[in-house]
């Protein structure tokens, strides 16, 4: 009898070690979130640090320095990586496809094109950015979908489906780009990806949405469980599986094309800390969506701070160190982990 | 219980079903063979809501099956598919999501719910193994894995799509077995069968189809009497007792 008792103690235990991962993961962002803040390329000692955020005062340069530049960076790039990774999650997940992710799809380069589009043909509706890169990443989405869809959705046909896509998107871009060389989006910057000039407007609203995004990913996280089992089960178990289908991906498109609309075409983010978070944390994607969100910011604000730090007063673009570190790191993984073990 | 009015189906233009008419019996284990190819997946498909018919009408309990709303339906049929992905999840989790239909938008699961699960697996002999993952499963635990799913699912009728392909034999009647158990606890079984013998020895109604129709709905002993096996597959299916125990022999048709 105790046998059976006991049955569901050990889930409770499993999902404890969990939570607490979670919870470590909380306080090691938070910890970046904190070193980002007060190191950058112009000293600040901590003392002097503390004491303008106590003074408040305006016209101190290290005050101006932190709210005007460093928050700003930071929250733009804890939002983008939490975004980015939640995208890809998602993307691995509803398209049950390991090489999922916003930017191996083309869902980034739709969003991508529709911003450059509305920055080269309509400068002044800035704050409709997040707004074009939504709609540039569903409508990138959308078509991957339904291609896969028409096509009997065969797992190596989304994502040869999604690089077609991605290619002739990105050419799109460079083609406006060329002929628009004035942009408002300055070129080089927008493709790497980066947050040394990110516009506060732009991410004013692009926060609401990440925010919206994000919190829909983590309702929806049990619905993903179930979608995960195979069309015909989450049918049987009573899902309206294309619907949900649908919104989820919406959701990842809203996510991606939001981090777009004011970090450019970030890569790798999106396919690798999923990858990284599954590793650490299982397949389950209660917990699962949460982690990447928290794994994805605290990786791309590393990466940015590295890129801040390392040739300081230089700086690389963040695009190059996520790739620079996430590469090798994602090998790295790959060897580690038995063939085809990768899900464990 | 399942009774399908002049149904036809299929994919695109082309119908596969061609105006079936039969009804599956309350409290039976009632088997479909048939030629590959003959639309037992489709005709299992449209009674599990994963296909709509082209024509006609569907009805469980005299009502039409699209009636009920999605989860209302599950609460009443259940599915064991062929096609599955691979679920990379614990075995308890996996028959938790049995529960699906049941949970509320929290998606907390009650006292209720865990109950559920606990017999479904109990019934099904997986509880040894709860924890362990379904990739790490041989064929016939994850088999029965997926049929505590469907019991958790707590319906009244459960379709299966050949629970017993890719086992060996003795994985084959542990299946077998566990179905008839599910069969006396009240269920109604419906289930595609690859295998005659299996299908003729264990069921107490067979369907037969051929090309999109069915030639009979009968027992056992008066589908081999009106000799639809040899129509079916265009063989000839010989009843023979040992031991006081029938078994069956095919041979091709000269």
């Amino acid at each position: 009898m105790k046998f059976y008792t006991n049955i569901f103690t050990k889930i409770n235990k499993s999902s404890r070690a969990k939570y607490t991962c979670l919870f470590i993961l909380a306080l090691m962002l938070i910890i970046m979130i904190f070193i980002s803040i007060a190191i950058g390329s112009s000293q600040i000692s901590i003392k002097s640090f503390f004491q303008a955020l106590l003074d408040k005062d305006s016209a101190d340069l290290v005050y101006k320095i932190i709210v005007f530049i460093r928050i700003p960076r930071t929250v733009a790039a804890v939002a983008a990586g939490a975004a980015l990774a939640v995208s890809g999650a998602i993307l691995q997940s509803v398209l049950n496809n390991a090489l999922a992710s916003p930017n191996i799809i083309g869902i980034n380069s739709g969003s991508g094109l529709f911003v450059v589009l509305l920055t080269a043909f309509f400068p002044g509706l800035l704050s409709y950015v997040p707004v074009a890169a939504f709609l540039g990443a569903l409508s990138a989405a959308m078509l991957i979908y339904f291609i896969a869809y028409k096509s009997g959705a065969a797992r190596i046909t989304i994502i040869l489906a999604g690089v077609a896509i991605s290619s002739f998107f990105s050419a799109a871009i460079d083609a406006v780009m060329t002929m628009d060389p004035d942009s408002i989006i300055s070129a080089s910057s927008f493709m790497i990806g980066g947050f040394s000039a990110v516009n506060t407007n732009i991410l004013h609203f692009a926060l609401f949405y990440i925010a919206f995004g994000l919190i829909a990913a983590f309702v929806l996280s049990r619905a993903m469980n179930v979608l995960s089992l195979g069309d015909d089960i989450a049918t049987s178990l009573g899902m309206r599986v294309n619907i949900m289908r649908f919104v989820l991906i919406a959701t990842a498109a809203l996510l991606a094309g939001s981090a777009v609309s004011f970090a450019g075409l970030l890569g790798f983010v999106g396919l690798i800390v999923p990858h990284i978070s599954r590793s650490i944390i299982g397949a389950d994607n209660r917990f699962l969506i949460p982690a990447s969100a928290l794994i994805g910011a605290f990786f791309v604000l590393l990466c940015d701070f590295i890129s801040r730090i390392a040739f300081a007063p230089y700086e690389l673009p963040v695009g190059i160190m996520l790739s620079a570190i996430g590469g090798p790191f994602f090998i790295y993984l790959l060897f580690k982990q038995r063939r085809g073990k990768l899900y464990d | 219980m399942i009774k399908l009015v002049n149904v036809s189906a299929g994919y695109g233009t082309e119908n596969i079903l061609k105006n079936i008419y039969v009804e599956f019996k309350k409290r039976k284990i009632n088997c479909i063979i048939g030629p590959n190819g003959c639309g037992k997946t489709t005709l299992l498909k449209t009674m599990a809501r994963l296909l709509r018919p082209a024509d006609g009408q569907i009805l469980l309990e005299n009502k039409n099956i699209y009636s009920f709303a999605p989860r209302e339906f599950a609460q009443k049929v259940a599915l064991m598919p062929q096609n599955r992905t691979s679920a990379n999840m614990s075995v308890e989790s996996l028959v938790m999501h049995g529960r699906f239909p049941y949970c509320g938008f929290s998606r907390k699961p009650s006292k209720k719910d865990i109950d559920a699960v606990r017999e479904a697996m109990r019934l099904t002999d997986t509880m040894v193994f709860r924890h362990k993952n379904i990739m790490t499963l041989s064929g016939g635990e994850r088999q029965r894995v997926y049929i505590a799913m469907a019991v958790a699912q707590d319906t009244d009728v459960i379709l299966l799509d050949e629970p017993t392909t890719h086992l060996d034999v003795a994985q084959q009647l542990e299946i077998i077995e566990l179905i008839k158990l599910l069969n006396e606890k009240g269920k109604t079984i419906i289930m595609i069968l690859h295998d005659i013998s299996l299908a003729m020895l264990h069921s107490d109604l067979l369907c037969v189809m051929k090309e999109g129709q069915i030639l009979g709905y009968l027992p056992p002993q008066q589908i081999y009497d009106k000799k639809l096996i040899d129509e079916a597959f265009g063989i000839i299916c010989m009843q023979n007792t040992i031991h006081s125990r029938l078994i069956y022999t095919f041979d091709k048709q000269k």
